[in-house]
């Protein structure tokens, strides 16, 4: 085949293809996205019951921290506050007949936690005098509330979150692992 | 009269609604397509037609007008965004098809349409970005050498090999010049 004929072909798909467009929709979540963006800065309010229901869980949290242990203060209220725990190491199985040497095995490296910046929430005076950080499991959905995307078809899927609680207020970022 | 890509840029960057929705309407069109033609995917595509979007407000002060136009800079933004998905998951491009073999007689335009794409996407990425901007978009060879961040020769001579692949796996699809 020559290439002016690829050419042709080539042609007839980018006028099949010449009025193809993003779908409506993406422009909502895009223009909510910015508008999420532009107010980052000041503050972001969200919906008052996601608020709620991560100022009672770290409330609940708090609370039962302070039972179990002082907690660490945290030096400064910069946005890196503390390195969250990593996840458990892999479990390894007794050894129950007799010894024999073992192959020396290397441990899987431990994965290497990825953050975004902190979100806030809430900028109301809470009742602490420290800051606190803890690690939270949310739905998905609870990004795109801060003006994250997240694909339509995950905005259930549990995702792992920092929530930080000062005298500034509320605030959360999201957590992933890089292998 | 219609503002200049730049201007729009402009106000977009201090924050003015209007004039980023003006700038997406304008462009969104050829982002999407660049991205559908280089994935094949309509979620992916649409993803990233917004990610280049909200890039555009974070990184669009480094848009110099004198180096190009508006439009290679948001292809580049896109070709990055589309390359990064490739170095997650390698395997976008589809399987080639039964070039070999003939197709039916009576190729339906529509089928030929789907031939050529699924050629096109079958082209290696470096191959399949020049087919991509040059005879599936509205790029001049001076923007897809801005977007692709290479001379213009460069351009011109992935374009002629990518156009020699594509006749190969399209010399089996008899109506194809007939489309």
């Amino acid at each position: 085949m020559s290439e002016d004929r690829v050419v042709e072909a080539l042609r007839a798909l980018r006028d099949a293809d010449a009025h193809v467009e993003a779908s409506p929709e993406l422009e909502v979540r895009l223009m909510r996205a910015a508008r999420s963006r532009r107010r980052r800065a000041p503050r972001i309010w969200i919906g008052g019951g996601l608020v709620a229901t991560l100022a009672a869980s770290a409330a609940l949290v708090l609370l039962l921290h302070a039972r179990r242990a002082e907690p660490m203060p945290v030096k400064s209220a910069s946005p890196v506050i503390a390195a969250a725990p990593a996840p458990p190491p892999p479990e390894i199985a007794p050894v129950v007949s007799k010894p024999k040497p073992k192959p020396v095995r290397r441990q899987p490296r431990a994965p290497r936690e990825v953050t975004t910046e902190f979100y806030p929430l809430v900028q109301v005076a809470q009742p602490f005098e420290r800051t606190e950080l803890m690690r939270v499991t949310v739905p998905a959905s609870t990004m795109r509330d801060v003006g994250l995307f997240v694909n339509a078809t995950h905005l259930d899927d549990p995702v792992q979150a920092d929530v930080l609680i000062d005298q500034q207020g509320l605030a959360i970022r999201f957590v992933s692992y890089q292998y | 009269m219609q503002e200049a890509d730049h201007q729009l840029l402009k106000q977009a960057l201090a924050s003015d609604e209007g004039a980023f929705t003006a700038l997406y309407h304008r462009r969104q069109g050829a982002v999407y397509r660049f991205a559908l033609h280089m994935t094949g995917s309509v979620p992916i595509a649409e993803d990233v037609t917004q990610e280049t979007f909200l890039a555009l407000l974070t990184q669009g002060a480094r848009y110099d007008e004198s180096r190009g136009s508006l439009a290679a800079f948001l292809y580049g933004i896109a070709r990055n965004l589309v390359l990064r998905r490739f170095d997650k998951a390698r395997d976008f491009a589809l399987e080639e098809s039964a070039s070999s073999e003939d197709v039916l007689d009576d190729l339906t335009r529509r089928e030929t349409i789907e031939h050529v794409r699924r050629a096109v996407l079958s082209l290696p990425p470096v191959y399949r970005e020049a087919v991509v901007l040059c005879d599936l978009s509205d790029a001049s060879y001076e923007e897809a050498a801005e977007a692709l961040d290479c001379p213009v020769g460069t351009v011109r001579s992935r374009l002629s090999r990518a156009r020699t692949m594509l006749a190969q796996k399209l010399s089996g699809v008899r109506g194809t010049c007939n489309v």
